[in-house]
């Protein structure tokens, strides 16, 4: 059913309602055929951060691409909202068609963060569907899940009928095809969800068991008769020419990002040892800067968009970096079209590419050196020296920019407060650089300012800290006490996470198939939005876990070297052996370079998916 | 230096765009602007934009037929074809009716705009003849003051009379009553406010959701006439 004009009446009751309209520009409500296969595309959190959420955007518009399908989205309503829902008795609809969720087909969930969970099973809910997948009936839609922490998806595995691992542009439209044939065969839920097990990227958890020791340690993954024992994840071959919408849905409201979204490149071979991204999507791919020129001026054409984001995992390792700003500062100036970069790393440079694009504007620049030792850095594989951060930094100052925010991670491995401390050392030590340049320019220079955000290392899956032990609550808020007394004074600003919200997260980040109840426990009990500092509740939490019988403790503990662990159900390409060998490196300091630029290190992806790097400027780049 | 052309824009919005804030109608306009390639002159300084004026605010949940935009050009363009242009790369519910060259010397929108004009759909508990209507707002209009308490976001309520923000009032047709009312610099009615002090007065009269209103469009006051702000009169000859 349709639910346009009770919505419409009713939205001036709420805070955003503009959240819960679309007719966005460019959003595609496709005629409801029979024949065509319907898809909702929903994510876990408020409308503002999913229109910002790149995968997502791929998807809708690849799904919409086929003539028998069509793709709508839905966002995790707003406590105010689905108070407003429940009380006129308004399903979770669409925003395309305004079609309650239980018309669709498939229901798609895209997993970005742990912190969404509950969100996933309110929506469930908001839609009238049972929450958990063993109770949903033959008609109810297929919900289905994909995303970064598909990773690790056991603590939902009670709740999702089918996961996607990997990439989803390689093989989402074979998988609804098949879905729809199968389907059109008449076959039930259960016969359907095995023969769809047998795709690659497939995982279908119900068709898998954990069976669990005393201690809660796992004593064996178990798959049913005839079923595949490991699901390797699917990735995109010659990423240059893969699919890539440039007619981007334009929202009204202000989201997170608003502008022409371009990823540069996909993956990152630096082999940071704390970083799953870097692990979960190798091997490098770059697209061409020609393919990209042409996105771009479609993209703006199409959109009305005033600034190009540059994405990736590590912008300027991209082997045309130069080359690609130069050209879209020279191509789209003419037109006030500002070009932004994320994820820059500290070193000269970033900041030269970073003047390049900021050429007028200097608005505040980000650091990452994620830690304060030089010691500490080497354990996490960093790969940068002091010199080279206190240089960039100074080069940064010179070129006039006044701000700079440095981002942190406290509680990694082998980590003492000698290492806290450097944190501290190292604030002060740029402040100061700042503040002597500034003394020294005849330029007009404004206030030096340095934020230091630093976050608490949570162990995740399939990296070589996956075995670590995560900081208890009360060590992370002696090393905040600590940080909050030595970085203050008016050229300071200082942020932190909230402890017990790191704790919860690590506790879903290694968790396996008992802390379903624990996550529909919160849930039921009325926790939503974690991810918002004002909504998470730990109280609740501790509840859902007492009740559940189930010690938070036992995931975050070291982890023995023979452990079998819950994720391994999943093959992401990495034989385990090495990410053990990675884990010892760390202890011994020993750094390893980026295969980029030097020897193979045999984390064995391009062999197992018969991939190999793909970048643009070949593989000697000036770096 | 290019010579700047002005042109003054005629623009809808309605019901699928009705959620949509002032802040963000402006926002839309520049995007629309920059997907159908119009010569759009920028603003000087270090965060360059598109020369863009706007009239009076429309609160959020409103349709409205009638707003107003200035936009500075860097070359002359016919009307007609400026307003298909912006038409055709905008949603459907934001449209543009009419284009009109201004010389720069025009008293800006903000300054001119002084009246916006509803038409309020209203519901009652029995229904009532056309005559019945005109009889309950000739009463309502007779009062000596309206006194109605003014809810305002972060402050607190006041209490302000609307006979003298009425400027006129009529029955259209059956269950349409329209009232002409002050808005801009000078004082602003709400519709949600005229629904509550008839209310007051007729109980039977039904609550209100924003679908019943339309802003028909915002006007210059001139006696008893309302004036679009590109009228013969303020562009001069």
């Amino acid at each position: 059913m349709q639910y346009k004009k009770k919505i419409i009446e009713n939205l001036y009751k709420i805070s955003s309602p503009e959240r819960y309209t679309g007719n966005e520009w460019n959003s595609i409500n496709k005629e409801w055929q029979p024949a065509r296969l319907k898809v909702a595309l929903a994510f876990p959190d408020v409308y503002e951060i999913g229109m910002s959420h790149l995968g997502l955007k791929i998807l809708y518009h690849l799904v919409n691409r086929e003539e028998n399908m069509l793709a709508e989205r839905v966002y995790a309503p707003w406590q105010d909202m689905e108070d407003l829902m429940k009380e006129e008795e308004i399903p979770l609809y669409t925003l395309e068609s305004y079609h309650e969720i239980k018309d669709f087909d498939i229901l798609g969930f895209t997993l970005q963060y742990e912190m969404s969970y509950t969100n996933i099973l309110n929506m469930l809910d908001l839609s009238g569907l049972s929450i958990y997948a063993a109770d949903r009936k033959e008609e109810d839609p297929l919900v289905i899940a994909g995303g970064s922490t598909v990773f690790n998806a056991e603590p939902i595995a009670d709740f999702i009928d089918l996961f996607f691992v990997g990439e989803s542009e390689s093989l989402i439209i074979e998988l609804l095809n098949e879905y729809k044939n199968l389907r059109a065969e008449g076959l039930k839920k259960t016969k359907i969800l095995k023969r769809l097990n047998k795709m690659p990227g497939i995982y279908v958890p119900s068709l898998y068991s954990e069976e669990y020791g005393d201690n809660g340690e796992i004593l064996a993954l178990n798959s049913a008769a005839g079923v595949k024992k490991r699901v390797k994840k699917q990735v995109v071959t010659n990423l240059d020419q893969a699919f890539y919408p440039t007619d981007f849905i334009v929202p009204y409201r202000d989201t997170v990002h608003e502008r022409v979204v371009l990823e540069i490149s996909r993956g990152c071979t630096r082999s940071c040892r704390f970083c799953a991204a870097g692990m979960a999507y190798r091997p490098v791919r770059e697209r061409s800067v020609e393919r990209l020129m042409e996105l771009a001026e479609k993209a703006l054409k199409s959109t009305g968009y005033d600034e190009i984001s540059l994405t990736s995992l590590s912008t300027v390792d991209y082997t045309e970096a130069k080359k690609l700003v130069q050209a879209m500062t020279e191509r789209f100036s003419d037109q006030k079209i500002s070009v932004s970069l994320s994820s820059l790393r500290v070193d000269k440079f970033s900041v030269e590419l970073a003047e390049e694009v900021n050429k007028v504007r200097k608005t505040g620049l980000t650091f990452a050196p994620e830690a304060g030792s030089q010691r500490l850095r080497d354990v996490i594989n960093k790969n940068i020296s002091e010199e080279e951060i206190y240089s960039a930094a100074r080069s940064a100052f010179e070129n006039g920019w006044s701000q700079i925010k440095l981002y942190f991670m406290i509680g990694l491995p082998t980590e003492t407060m000698e290492d806290v401390k450097a944190i501290a050392d190292m604030a002060q030590k740029i402040k100061d650089i700042g503040q002597e340049v500034r003394r020294n320019t005849k330029k007009r220079m404004r206030r030096i300012e340095v934020s230091v955000s630093v976050s608490t290392f949570v162990p995740k899956v399939f990296t070589p800290f996956q075995w670590h032990q995560m900081d208890d609550v009360a060590t992370i808020i002696k090393k905040h006490d600590y940080l909050r007394a030595n970085i203050k004074g008016r050229s300071f600003s200082f942020s932190w996470n909230d402890p017990e919200l790191s704790r919860l997260e690590g506790v879903l980040a290694r968790g396996d198939r008992r802390l379903s109840a624990v996550i529909a426990a919160a849930w039921k009990k009325g926790s939503r939005f974690e991810g918002w500092h004002e909504c998470f509740e730990p109280r609740i939490w501790g509840e859902a876990f007492r009740e559940n019988n189930i010690q938070p403790e036992e995931f975050l503990r070291e982890r023995g070297k023979e452990e079998i662990f819950s994720w391994e159900k999943l093959d992401i390409g990495i034989p385990k052996s090495f990410l053990l060998k990675e884990y010892q490196n760390a202890y011994n300091e020993v750094l390893i370079d980026d295969c980029r630029l030097g020897d193979c290190h045999g984390c064995g992806v391009c062999g197992n998916f018969e991939v190999d790097l793909e970048l643009v400027g070949g593989k000697s780049s000036e770096l | 230096m290019v010579k700047a052309v002005n042109y003054r824009i005629k623009f809808a919005k309605l019901e699928d765009l009705m959620y949509i804030s002032h802040l963000e109608v402006i926002k839309t306009l520049r995007r629309i602007i920059r997907r159908a390639e119009l010569p759009a002159a920028f603003s000087q300084g270090y965060n360059p934009r598109i020369n863009l004026a706007v009239g009076p605010p429309l609160a959020v949940g409103l349709i409205s037929r009638g707003e107003y935009f200035d936009l500075e050009l860097t070359e002359k363009m016919a009307a007609e074809k400026l307003i298909e242009k912006l038409n055709s790369v905008s949603p459907e519910h934001l449209k543009f009716i009419k284009a009109v060259a201004i010389p720069d010397d025009i008293r800006s929108l903000s300054s001119l705009l002084d009246t916006a004009i509803y038409t309020i759909n209203f519901e009652y508990e029995k229904e009532k003849t056309i005559e019945q209507e005109k009889e309950m707002l000739e009463e309502f209009m007779n009062e000596k003051e309206i006194m109605i308490i003014r809810h305002r976001r972060k402050k607190s309520d006041r209490e302000i009379d609307l006979k003298t923000r009425i400027f006129s009032a009529e029955i259209t047709e059956k269950n349409k009553w329209k009232f002409a009312v002050v808005t801009g610099s000078r004082g602003n009615v709400r519709p949600e406010e005229l629904n509550r002090a008839l209310k007051d007065k007729y109980s039977e009269i039904k609550d209100f959701s924003p679908l019943q209103v339309i802003r028909e469009g915002v006007f210059v006051r001139d006696g008893e006439e309302f004036y679009p702000p590109y009228a013969e009169k303020f562009i001069g000859s």
